[in-house]
């Protein structure tokens, strides 16, 4: 399967990929574009409509069409806003939209009065809001919307050649209309393909050097984890085990004792079974802050363990946001909560394991050791592998084409609540970058305020109960 | 995706990204130029020709610059855009009755085209100092020829303006603003802990599936054993558990075992010691050996060690190597050494298309299985089918016992959540449970295996055995049955 296709060495970057979805902090940097964009745009308007008052013949339309690409600009700058992040597509295409709507009245208010195509406002700022799309959107997109915005505005020129001043052919209007958006548009989506192609190749190499130290660490980490997990078995098994094999017979209390150790040893690894990377890091950051002196109150509550149904990008942008909270001047080390839930079936692991073994509440339940394998009615758990497999193929075919059916998706809420005594306005810059990485890779997420306790809150969509995937390919 | 630019290269990927852009732009303009030029000299003066040439001239050294990106092509490029400028609006203004006044978009054009050049600068201000070099240069150019013509004077705003945008642009990207310097170090090497947060997972599920076991069920075993002296099996299986735990090479021994794989198949010798190589690391010493199947040390093994013989039998001897080097081969005779009667059956060469890791996971998660069957089942066999098809290998663990009920197993759910659950599922596969009190049990393991090479092998096998699967009729039953059956 996976060895059997040779992975190109430079994969592409996907087709929706954008600047700021892919480097959501370098993406930061670019957002003064469409402010800047937004006051020359509205100025040339301003100061085109105001010298050729002499062409329009409807004012109240020449106004609308100005207002109207005012509103065009404030979507754009909205839109662009980091906090609102990621810039979606609809958005590119409101500001689109209205442009055209702005340029059509305008076309309208100096009917059979223009005297030079080259003087009209409207292509111009089309050109410049498409061209302020290039950090936010992808190439195509980019490319389909100038080319479809180039060839109204052309046959509007068309349509206005027989009633301007100039005898030229009608085409040339039409040529020099079409390059005031071409232009730019061509512009945004060279500079948006050659940008996310850099990051993405980036990333790669970056992915692979991370595979590649993560190897290199495998024999020291297989040794710590023995280690760990033959101190935690304690002092007692296998000097225990040794004894009563050296003995080669048992006693009564021996079978006690093996049966009393058998519930010690159980209870601790199921114990370990449930600890997942989240309780993971917040047991190191707890570490590091105590190192600091400080005395850390952490609490994580993830009752379902919904944190193991996220992907690695997530984890990683939680981990970092999470990290950086800790070690925020100012932060309040007593208070910090993560909490998660959410609607939808859990990950796999936790809802097989309650299907198969009964309610969690039950656990650890040490009772007589008679069976170790689950009972799950054939028909029951044939016909969830079943469901499962189905559901797996349906939701892919259903990211491929984008359309949402809330029923299939699990949704996890996460809530992280921190506190600081700093001014709103440091904690805000201090975490700007970590919220547009967390805005990168989950939905909904929002930041609310109430001194000093911070609050984080997003969502993370996921299609069905995730599998581990194949190790080829990881 | 998290990891974003570092802030070294985000320089360079800005500048690159804003070159590819300035020259997009540029080509449109000189692009949009040759047609209106061709358009003007089709309907009004033929002469108009030589607009043309000058522009796709431009346009050429313009793509050659972009290819290559050398220096002496942005020169060569700024000098012919400067005396194509001038000739661009002597001839095209020098038409008569065409424009009103100089400041012309159409010979805006090749100027805008020109100032671009900036656009290939590595830094801001190299390309701040290339645009305005180039903006100078055109906009005196165009000056000259418009006062050689009688067309008035206008300031061109069009390449006035697009100038001012490219070097705005510029700055702004030039300008290192990232205040968040230590944001993206910090993403990066959460992604590492991440990553390496994924491997000590997997290790640590491998860990505790062994300890479970190994210890949790010898304990288990021996709470549940009579006092006096131990039985033959049990005395095998905490010999098996003391080496294990002595053993602390546990993870790592994956590598042993996929190096020995590795070596050819050649006489009998080699086998019995890449055999040995495999199973020395976590076999117990039962002193009857464990590396051939027929000398199986209990009573009970009688059915197993007449089946024994045929099986080898009809395989080849690719066929018997594979299986005989499979972990399942391996946990099946550790059973078969504490007293369970194994049969094995089904296509036991496409063990051979798992790898190291998916192979020795496979057989401890069957290993547990039958030891579930020692433990609770309350019979003393059971049944491996192994069954494959194009992408996945399957392993059917039947046995005729007690089955379960819910409330007793749901004292102990870790050794087939651990065991045998998270260890398929960490191979990408699936496990499948029928059981109903007093029914037995199946319990079907399914994991993904390498399709083509390794199969083609079994295949070929296969067809040099073709009397094979009339030869074992259950293994046709047991293929076609695709819903659970416990009529036992």
């Amino acid at each position: 399967m996976t060895r059997a296709t040779p992975t190109p060495r430079r994969p592409r970057a996907p087709a929706t990929a954008s600047q700021q979805r892919l480097d959501p902090i370098g993406g930061l940097a670019a957002w003064p574009l469409a402010p800047v964009v937004a006051v020359i745009v509205t100025s040339y308007a301003v100061v085109a409509t105001v010298s050729r008052s002499h062409e329009i013949q409807i004012p109240a339309l020449a106004t609308e069409a100005v207002v109207i690409l005012v509103i065009a600009c404030a979507v754009l700058i909205w839109s662009a806003r980091p906090d609102l992040a990621p810039f979606t597509r609809s958005r590119a295409v409101v500001i689109v939209v209205l442009g055209l709507i702005a340029h059509l009245m305008a076309a309208a208010s100096t009917w059979q009065h223009n005297g030079l195509i080259q003087d009209d406002f409207a292509p111009m700022g089309l050109g410049l809001l498409i061209l302020a799309l290039a950090p936010f959107r992808p190439w195509k997109e980019i490319l389909v919307l100038g080319v479809s915005v180039a060839i109204v505005v052309g046959c509007t020129a068309l349509a206005q050649s027989p009633f301007l001043g100039r005898q030229a052919p009608a085409a040339l209007f039409a040529i020099v209309a079409m390059t005031q958006v071409l232009a730019p548009t061509l512009a945004a989506a060279a500079y948006s393909r050659q940008v996310v192609n850099s990051i993405h190749r980036w990333q790669t190499d970056a992915r692979r050097q991370i595979r590649a130290r993560t190897e290199e660490s495998r024999g020291p980490l297989a040794q710590s984890v023995v280690d760990h997990r033959l101190t935690n078995l304690g002092a007692d098994v296998l000097p225990f085990l040794a004894d009563v094999h050296e003995a080669d017979s048992l006693t009564a209390a021996d079978i006690k004792r093996a049966r009393s150790l058998a519930f010690q040893v159980r209870r601790v690894l199921v114990a370990q079974v449930d600890h997942t990377w989240l309780d993971d890091l917040i047991d190191r950051e707890r570490l590091s802050l105590t190192q600091r002196g400080l005395n850390p109150l952490c609490v994580i509550a993830d009752p379902e363990r919904r944190a193991t149904g996220f992907d690695a990008d997530q984890r990683a942008a939680v981990a970092a946001v999470i990290v950086a909270l800790c070690t925020l001047e100012g932060f309040d080390p007593t208070i910090l909560v993560v909490h998660i839930d959410g609607s939808g079936p859990a990950p796999t692991d936790t809802d097989q394991i309650t299907q198969a073994f009964g309610a969690r509440g039950a656990r650890p339940t040490p009772a007589t050791d008679t069976t170790t394998i689950a009972i799950v009615t054939a028909a029951q758990e044939h016909a969830d592998a079943q469901a499962r497999a189905q559901a797996q193929a349906f939701a892919q075919v259903q990211s491929q084409t984008k359309s949402r059916q809330r029923d299939d998706r699990a949704v996890d809420t996460i809530t992280i609540q921190a506190a600081f005594s700093l001014s709103p306005f440091q904690r805000r810059r201090a975490l700007r970058p970590y919220l547009s990485v967390l805005r990168a890779v989950f939905t909904r997420v929002r930041v609310t305020s109430r001194n000093p306790l911070l609050t984080l809150e997003f969502e993370a969509e996921r299609g069905l109960p995730t599998h581990p995937r194949p190790r080829g390919k990881r | 995706m998290s990891l974003g630019l570092p802030g070294h290269l985000v320089q360079l990927t800005l500048a690159r990204a804003l070159a590819r852009a300035a020259h997009w732009f540029a080509l449109t303009c000189l692009m949009s130029a040759a047609v209106s030029v061709g358009i003007l000299s089709i309907y009004r003066s033929p002469e108009l020709w030589i607009g043309i040439v000058i522009v796709v001239t431009m346009a050429t050294l313009l793509i050659l610059f972009t290819r290559h990106r050398r220096i002496a092509f942005a020169i060569a490029y700024l000098l012919v855009g400067v005396v194509g400028v001038y000739v661009f609006t002597a001839t095209v203004l020098g038409v008569p009755d065409a424009f009103p006044s100089s400041n012309m978009y159409l010979v805006a054009l090749p100027k805008m085209a020109l100032v671009m050049v900036g656009g290939a600068g590595t830094t801001a201000l190299s390309g701040v100092l290339w645009s305005t070099a180039a903006f100078l240069l055109a906009e005196s150019a165009a000056l000259l020829a418009i006062l050689g013509t009688t067309v008035p004077y206008r300031p061109d705003l069009f390449t006035l303006s697009t100038y001012l945008v490219l070097v705005g642009v510029m700055v702004l990207a030039g300008i290192d603003r990232r205040m968040s310097n230590a944001a993206q170090p910090a993403v990066h090497r959460a992604v590492q802990d991440g990553a390496n947060r994924q491997l000590r997972d997997a290790l640590d599920t491998r860990a505790i599936a062994l300890l479970n076991d190994t210890t949790v069920t010898q304990l288990v075993a021996l709470s549940l054993a009579e006092p006096g002296a131990l039985s033959p099996g049990l005395r095998a299986s905490l010999n098996y558990t003391l080496t294990t735990l002595h053993n602390t090479n546990w993870l790592t021994d994956i590598d042993a075992r996929s190096a020995s794989r590795r070596r050819p198949v050649g006489s009998s010798e080699t086998d019995a010691t890449s055999e040995t190589d495999a199973t020395s690391e976590i076999s117990a010493p039962t002193g009857t050996g464990v590396t051939t199947q027929t000398n199986a040390p209990t009573q009970t093994n009688a059915p197993t060690q007449t089946e024994a013989p045929t099986e080898t039998g009809v395989a080849t001897p690719t066929d018997d190597h594979d299986w005989m080097s499979s972990a399942v081969y391996t946990a099946v005779e550790r059973c078969r050494d504490r007293g369970l009667v194994v049969d094995v059956i089904g296509d036991r060469a496409a063990l051979a298309r798992l790898d190291a890791d998916s192979d020795r996971d496979v057989g401890l998660a069957v290993q547990q299985c039958l030891v579930n069957v020692i433990l609770h089942a309350g019979t003393s066999s059971a049944e491996v089918d192994i069954e494959s098809d194009e992408a996945t290998v399957s392993v059917l663990i039947v046995d005729a016992g007690r089955g379960f009920t819910e409330s007793e197993s749901a004292s102990d759910r870790l050794g087939l959540r651990q065991s045998v659950r998270r260890r398929i599922e960490q191979l990408g596969g699936s496990v499948v449970i029928w059981s109903r009190p007093g029914a037995g049990a199946s319990v079907r393991l399914t994991v993904p295996a390498a399709p083509a090479a390794a199969s083609v092998a079994a295949l070929a096998a296969a067809s040099a055995n073709p009397n094979r699967a009339a030869r074992n009729p259950r293994t046709n039953v047991r293929t076609t049955r695709t819903t659970p059956r416990r009529t036992r």
